[in-house]
């Protein structure tokens, strides 16, 4: 006669293989399961801030308000086009950016200059200047009144310099901020900034991958 | 007689070499001389500056007869927030070496006098504390491959 198993080795058995099972579904899902990429170089705000309402002029002269900021993703970065350094950099390398997604058939959120600079940068300079980085880049400024609507509600400083010899500068924060299609503030790229940073982070952020 | 030789040749051989060591203490490399975007009136000049002498050189200032005024800037960003200030003077250590970059030191050029475009020629008058250095160059576009 065979000997039959006795309960008490049945229930070690079966729990071996009940977690074997687990075990083995486990590392089935971690090796086949895609957790989605985080972004290296932007920070994600915790909620997304509304943008305050403001009325400016962008660089046709044309009436610009948050309504204008819906419907597509948008990256706005403060200057001033007497700067010669950090703001047409940083320009030229979202406008790089834009490129290098378009090659790989990407979308690119619209590309906004706050000019912080009212006083020097009319429309008129801002349409000119915005043309050297190339089709489809917006540039916006108004009163100080209307553009301190805008920055003091999005944490953006910005004040005049006096240069000493009857000129000045404008000192601004530098950093690059990503808003989504219901104009809703959405990440901060922080300056230093690179090319490779919004290649990397943008279609992340805005789901265009 | 051949002793006399000997000693003239070896006195012109050391004064050749020194003639040889004799040039200036400062040089630059690297100068990216960017005109004015479309749009503004102001260039800037990114270059590095070396010092092969055994003193300081402090470079004092600068002109272009391209634009009204050349200066001195610093472009710093503390806190996130952008700052380009005029500077007054820029020392470059004997022996050493400082570079002029983007988002770092830089010549501002202002207020461009004529057509100043990528391609027109270009003269930088650099007043330092061993004399002044011409630089003889042409405007690029910001947009031009860096070589």
């Amino acid at each position: 006669m065979r000997p039959t198993m006795t309960l008490s080795r049945k229930i070690p058995a079966l729990a071996f293989i009940i977690l074997a099972a687990i075990g083995g579904a486990l590392l089935f899902y971690r090796a086949f399961s895609v957790e989605p990429a985080l972004p290296a170089y932007a920070t994600v705000l915790p909620s997304p801030v509304p943008v305050p309402a403001f009325a400016l002029l962008d660089e046709q002269g044309v009436a610009f308000t948050q309504a204008d900021l819906r419907d597509q993703w948008s990256l706005l970065f403060f200057g001033f086009t007497h700067c010669p350094d950090i703001c047409p950099a940083t320009l030229q390398q979202l406008a790089l950016a834009r490129a290098r997604v378009a090659e790989r058939d990407g979308e690119f959120p619209q590309i906004i200059l706050v000019s912080v600079d009212p006083s020097r940068d009319s429309p008129e300079v801002l349409a000119a200047y915005v043309k050297n980085f190339g089709e489809n880049i917006k540039a916006v400024t108004g009163p100080e009144e209307q553009l301190r609507k805008l920055t003091a509600a999005l944490g953006i400083y910005f004040a005049t310099s006096d240069d000493g010899n009857g000129d000045y500068s404008v000192d601004h924060s530098a950093a690059v901020l990503l808003f989504d299609e219901d104009a809703m503030w959405r990440a901060v790229f922080s300056a230093p900034h690179a090319v490779e940073n919004f290649v990397a982070d943008v279609p992340l952020l805005t789901g265009a991958d | 007689m051949n002793r006399h030789l000997w000693l003239l040749a070896t006195a012109t051989l050391l004064l050749h070499a020194c003639a040889e060591d004799a040039g200036p203490a400062l040089s630059v490399t690297d100068l990216r001389v960017l005109a004015p975007l479309t749009g503004s009136q102001n260039g800037v000049a990114y270059m590095s500056f070396r010092n092969r002498g055994d003193r300081d050189i402090v470079i004092g200032g600068a002109k272009s007869a391209q634009f009204e005024r050349v200066e001195l800037h610093k472009t710093s960003i503390n806190n996130g927030v952008s700052r380009m200030q005029s500077i007054d003077a820029l020392t470059v250590p004997a022996g050493g070496e400082v570079k002029l970059a983007e988002g770092a030191t830089h010549f501002m050029l202002i207020n461009a006098r004529d057509s100043a475009v990528p391609g027109t020629p270009v003269i930088l008058e650099i007043a330092h504390s061993e004399g002044l250095l011409i630089l003889d160059a042409e405007l690029q576009s910001r947009f031009s491959p860096v070589e």
